[in-house]
């Protein structure tokens, strides 16, 4: 690893392959050429630890501060990248997510889920999720209750699992691998402020790599891969504008449109009928991975109703309304101000009648205190001082109600979407500036999905979900955009008037540009990016590696026939030593 | 047809009383097994109790075999002195014998990456892979020898690779390595390792070649645990932090070194196993290498045992020694 900031101003590096940035995808990408003949330059804007200075880089603008969190939250601009942060859970996208869906504009992946099976494996191993299983019945064959009990529904399944990471900090776990490799140079406090293009626009000829010192480099290579985020991806296209003036990639006005994220958050209130018929909590499968069921809306009822991917869990009631009287709850909402951003967004707001409402929540702590207590212990020993975390905080409510913790597939619309600002970061980078928007049939995918839940839940007599329809899009809408899912800004497809990568991602018309990126996915599933990030960024390495063809056989010695290889070269072997 | 007789040296190891057993029952061989400390007699087998660095002894039994094979373990010392002795004492004999040497991947030292037979031989992991070396270079002089370079050995019985993971296993003391355990792990099942020795003292025209032998396209030890752990019927097996393996390798090990010393001289009758993570353990499990074993495969004719099927072997052999 190298500190770009020791290099001398206005020096040239040259690889085979140049990876920017140093996230999931950029470390995986570059962790399959360990080992190999190619030489990787990985790029990487931060260092090993966190540093205000450098985060302030992904600092911007959001137009509706209300739907969208500012864009230097959720995204961590260091080694390792985001994954520093997450909360680990890994699902992949399901077939239908890569069907082109009539009643979806826009939807439809160039290739089908058994494409990117194989690389779901590998990128299982590479987030420790253990092997790539992801249905109760292969993990938990006949071991398990009911999710709940005498639940029967045609239009949800509660067989899929959701498995979870260590959470996997890719920079601290793979590193030392990374540091090892002859082939790979890591170059930290490396940010990429511009690609640079030939003359006719087909080919990236260069990079210019800034420092926050005021030091300039010059960076070439063969390919090129933007192995950045969702909103980084698309602010660097748009600001390489040297040549092709609309940026890079953008000859049909497509670079940052259709940004998606997720439409997610909790509503409603559960009320069983009999106590104690839920089994909703982690399971631990046989090679150690904690595992969650849920309720997942089958692909057939997505047809009939014509509504996108969603899924829901059984979830706490909302922590904020003391009258869930559950100890451990309040006793987050009391410690909320310790709670990092990304996990507290939850516990704010309401803020009017705070000290009544604090008053509340500490008297819920004193009643319920051996609850409380019993929670802080769990957590500390297995989160806090845990390796594998214990990924989230699953409470039976003391008052037998749950409420409904859902996530929803967010469909592609042009008119959601980053663009460059007025201002710009301490480099001369034009800051981002987000206008996330939702469209009526992202709300009439929550709604409809949670209407069909409730008249399921109520059809086969195991409870009531209660809501209030009235105000359901100012619930589904309450917290935004979830954080952190950003996804569609560099879109893929085999047309270049309606996609910016090709199925092989990469930049249509340039022919040595690419993007291991949730930017290149079409469309947003209800599952959480990262894992297919993965797996489609060892996609990537794949067909970049056909670029590298082994040498011929008859120069490799592995390729002598066995017979031959004879005495002397044993002798020979034995003699160097 | 007369059979051949087959001097095994080391015979009462774990990996010298499984071949002494194969050739018995080969049809081709006599096996004459030579111990030098403990005797475990198996009936019907010619033995003769010596030092395999003492020459006369040595010269005595090598008079009337055809082939030796060498499986002695012991300190780097006696590595080198028995490795001179025997080739040199071989070297004397009217028809000198065949002698199949077991080797070690440690030859190969710190090196990384896919390692075939024709790779340096670097030496450099201490005392016992440079004697290794010193050992090979006699071989290397003496024209009727046959190098083997196994990886890990193990399967039931093996107190090494088997038994002692499978108690580190069961007290957590091993389990999810993280990046320490990202080292591939070049397993031989000890039947594919008895299999190559036979073959080495057979097969025409192999004499002077080194052979590398372990399991293609080997897991991580990461995996091996994980799968080794579910073989033993035990829970997944937890992750085990940076720190906690420094407090076993810098901190523990020592200890419980000289708690083993202490142990022999205060109760010698007792068979309480004291398992150490030594510091040099912790570096294999983080060693990215990978031996090509595809020259042993074509020219001793291998098969080489999957490794879910040696596990489940070796996890029963566990279960039946440790459940009296």
């Amino acid at each position: 690893m190298i500190d770009a900031r020791s290099l001398q101003d206005g020096l040239s590096l040259s690889a085979d392959i140049c990876i920017v940035g140093a996230g999931a995808a950029g470390i995986s990408l570059a962790l399959e050429f360990v080992g190999t003949e190619i030489n990787v330059l990985l790029l990487e804007s931060g260092g090993t630890k966190a540093d205000k200075k450098i985060q302030n880089l992904y600092a911007g603008s959001v137009t509706d501060s209300h739907l969208h969190s500012p864009p230097d939250r959720y995204r961590q601009r260091r080694f390792g990248g985001s994954s520093t942060i997450w909360g680990g859970r890994c699902v992949p996208f399901d077939d239908i997510d890569f069907q082109t869906r009539s009643y979806i504009p826009n939807s439809g992946w160039p290739f089908d889920r058994n494409t990117l099976d194989p690389y779901y494996h590998r990128a299982s191993r590479l987030c420790e999720t253990g092997r790539f299983a992801h249905t109760s019945q292969e993990v938990f064959p006949d071991t398990l209750r009911p999710m709940i009990d005498g639940f029967r529904s045609s239009n949800f399944s509660s067989d899929t699992l959701e498995r979870f990471s260590v959470p996997t900090d890719f920079g601290m776990r793979y590193g030392d691998k990374l540091r090892a490799a002859r082939n790979i140079h890591v170059l930290l406090h490396a940010n990429l402020t511009a690609l640079h293009l030939n003359a006719g626009g087909t080919s990236v000829t260069g990079a210019t790599v800034k420092t926050l010192t005021g030091l300039s480099l010059k960076v070439t290579a063969n390919t090129f891969v933007l192995a950045t985020g969702g909103l980084e991806v698309a602010r660097l296209l748009l600001a390489s504008n040297d040549v092709q003036h609309e940026g890079i990639g953008n000859d049909h006005d497509l670079v940052g449109r259709y940004y998606m994220c997720h439409i997610a958050g909790t509503l409603g209130s559960l009320t069983l009928a009999r106590p104690d018929t839920v089994r909703h909590h982690y399971e631990v499968s046989d090679d150690g991975v904690y595992c969650r069921r849920r309720l997942a809306l089958t692909s057939n009822a997505q047809h009939r109703l014509k509504i996108g991917n969603f899924i829901a869990r059984l979830h706490h009631p909302r922590i904020t309304d003391p009258s869930h009287r559950t100890g451990s709850l309040s006793f987050l909402y009391i410690a909320k101000a310790f709670i990092p951003y990304e996990y507290g967004k939850r516990l704010h707001g309401e803020e009017s009648a705070r000290l009544k409402k604090w008053l509340q929540h500490a008297t819920n702590v004193l009643l319920d205190l051996p609850g409380t207590i019993s929670f802080l212990i769990h957590w500390f020993s297995r989160h806090t001082l845990a390796r594998r975390k214990f990924p989230s905080i699953i409470v039976k409510p003391q008052s037998q109600r749950y409420s409904i913790d859902f996530h929803a597939e967010q469909q592609p619309n042009r008119d959601s979407r980053v663009t460059l600002g007025d201002d710009s970061d301490a480099l001369g980078m034009l800051r981002l500036k987000v206008d996330w928007r939702y469209t009526s049939a992202d709300v009439d995918t929550v709604r409809r999905a949670i209407g069909l839940l409730a008249a399921d839940l109520h059809d086969s007599g195991v409870g009531t979900l209660d809501y209030d329809p009235s105000t359901l899009e100012a619930e589904i809408t309450r917290y935004g955009a979830y954080g952190g899912h950003h996804i569609g800004t560099a879109r893929m497809g085999s047309d270049p008037r309606s996609s910016v990568v090709n199925p092989d991602a990469r930049i249509h018309n340039v022919d040595n540009l690419f993007v291991a990126s949730s930017a290149v996915f079409p469309t947003s599933s209800q599952a959480n990016p990262t894992l297919t990030i993965v797996a489609m960024a060892l996609k990537l390495a794949d067909h970049i590696k056909t670029f590298y063809p082994p040498p011929p056989a008859f120069l490799t010695r592995q390729e002598v026939p066995v017979r031959e290889v004879g005495r002397a070269k044993v002798k020979h072997a034995v003699g160097a030593a | 047809m007369n059979k051949v007789r087959v001097l095994v040296l080391g015979a009462s190891g774990f990996i010298g009383q499984h071949v002494t057993l194969a050739l018995q029952i080969s049809g081709w061989a006599i096996p004459i097994a030579a111990y030098h400390r403990s005797r475990r007699a198996i009936p019907g087998i010619r033995e003769c109790s010596m030092d395999a660095t003492d020459e006369a002894a040595l010269g005595q039994a090598m008079l009337d075999v055809d082939a030796v094979v060498n499986c002695v373990a012991g300190g780097p010392a006696s590595i080198v002195a028995g490795a001179r002795t025997l080739f040199s004492i071989a070297a004397k004999q009217p028809v000198p014998p065949r002698i199949v040497y077991l080797s070690t991947m440690s030859v190969y030292g710190t090196a990384t990456g896919e390692i075939d037979e024709s790779n340096p031989l670097r030496g450099d992991l201490g005392e016992y892979s440079s004697a290794k070396v010193s050992a090979e270079r006699f071989a290397k002089h003496y024209p009727r020898a046959v190098i083997l370079r196994p990886g890990c050995v193990y399967g039931p019985g093996s107190s090494q690779w088997s038994e002692r993971i499978a108690s580190l296993l069961i007290s957590h003391r091993l389990g999810n390595l993280g990046p320490a355990g990202d080292g591939r792990c070049n397993l031989v099942y000890i039947d594919d390792l008895v299999a190559a020795i036979l073959q080495a003292l057979q097969r025409p025209g192999i004499e002077g070649q080194a052979f590398n032998l372990s399991v293609p396209a080997p897991p991580t030890w990461n995996q091996y645990l994980l799968l080794y752990a579910q073989k033993l019927g035990l829970a997944p097996p937890k992750p085990i932090s940076a720190a906690r393996l420094a407090i076993e390798t810098l901190l523990l090990a020592p200890f419980l070194k000289v708690a083993g010393i202490v142990k022999r001289f205060v109760a010698p009758a007792q068979t309480i196993e004291v398992q150490v993570i030594p510091p040099s353990l912790l570096r294999l499990f983080g060693q990215d290498i990978v031996l090509r074993s595809d020259k042993a495969e074509h020219m001793l004719g291998l098969h080489w045992t999957p490794i879910n099927e040696g596990l489940t072997l070796a996890a029963a052999g566990f279960r039946t020694t440790h459940r009296a």
